[in-house]
């Protein structure tokens, strides 16, 4: 199980997030998502671009929070993933940092899932195709 | 093809589609918990047995099929979807078959080997532009309130037969045992299967 399994540190908040990662991504999401409800008129869609960035920061540190932990991800059976974690005390963080930390942890479960089930589906097939061959 | 429009004042039932569904991902080694005093990074481990915390998590939107039973839906507080997302995506596919012949080969083999997924067809009609699936192993769980106040989101559903085969595909995908299925094979026919495997396998007494 050792070539598969998938180790996932902590420091989100300490990783430089490229262009494709999640924050960068979902920024164009909502811009996207802007200029298409304003059609063509650019100022508006600028304007109703800021609207959505204060809506994703405001949902994103928002108080009143739930979540629902994929476990079922982190404990799947053939492929697990291990989360190797540095148990450090308490750190300080700016909402920036935290949003940061956050949407990193997005991009890395978006990257190890598509992976993960690529992986599998190749090798479930294989026996299939090694028959029909 | 296999999916029906829904009046919107139809109570949410399994096979629902919804777009548009927060899927909510968290690492508990690293979490960013927000208190009056600003923010810091808690490992959850550290934080008490059934206490509360607020915290900043990653929202992500995404397109999601009711695998919650009709009853369950109509009366439980929360319903679950499984995450829908492109099919050859999902295999890692990066050319599209060629012809028909190849494409139905494809879905066969997939449906026969891979039980977490549940193959949908592209229909426009429910905004399915190209084949989609759904994952079993990605549940999300929203508010039965938050989702009833959310039907226009809703946009379709999986039809009569469509239906039996999903609610089929699902009982046997969770009812499953684990198991290794290499226990009964020879010395020989384990080194065989063994060098078909991608990751180390540990042999039975019997086929050292």
């Amino acid at each position: 199980m050792q070539l598969l399994t998938q180790t996932a540190t902590s420091n989100y908040a300490l990783k430089e997030l490229s262009e494709d990662d999640a924050s960068t991504v979902i920024g164009k999401f909502f811009q996207r998502g802007a200029e298409m409800e304003s059609g063509v008129d650019q100022p508006s869609a600028r304007r109703a671009s800021h609207l959505h960035q204060w809506l994703l920061a405001a949902t994103l540190t928002a108080r009143v929070t739930y979540s629902q932990p994929q476990w079922d991800f982190f404990r799947a059976s053939m492929y697990p993933a291990v989360i190797v974690g540095v148990v450090s005390g308490p750190r300080r963080l700016s909402l920036q940092a935290a949003r940061r930390m956050a949407l990193g942890v997005l991009s890395d479960t978006e990257k190890r899932l598509w992976k993960e089930r690529a992986s599998e589906a190749r090798f479930l097939v294989s026996f299939w195709d090694h028959e029909n061959r | 093809m296999i999916y029906e429009t829904v009046a919107a004042d139809r109570p949410i039932r399994q096979g629902d589609i919804f777009r548009h569904v927060p899927r909510v991902d968290m690492s508990l080694t690293s979490l960013p918990v927000v208190e009056d005093d600003g923010t810091r990074e808690e490992n959850w481990q550290t934080i008490e047995l059934n206490s509360e915390v607020t915290a900043v998590l990653s929202v992500k939107s995404v397109t999601g099929i009711v695998i919650t039973q009709n009853c369950d839906a109509q009366r439980g507080e929360y319903i679950c979807l499984a995450q829908v997302d492109p099919f050859l995506a999902v295999l890692g596919e990066e050319k599209q078959p060629r012809n028909p012949d190849k494409w139905q080969s494809l879905i066969i083999r997939q449906a026969k080997t891979n039980f977490r997924l549940f193959y949908l067809p592209a229909d426009e009609t429910v905004g399915f532009s190209e084949p989609m699936v759904a994952d079993f192993r990605i549940i999300l769980r929203v508010s039965h309130i938050d989702l009833e106040n959310f039907t226009d989101k809703r946009v379709g559903a999986l039809d009569r037969v469509a239906g039996e085969h999903f609610r089929e595909s699902i009982a046997h995908f969770f009812r499953r045992y684990a198991y290794n299925e290499w226990y009964s094979l020879t010395k020989e026919q384990f080194e065989a299967y063994s060098r078909r495997c991608e990751e180390p396998l540990e042999p039975f007494p019997w086929q050292k």
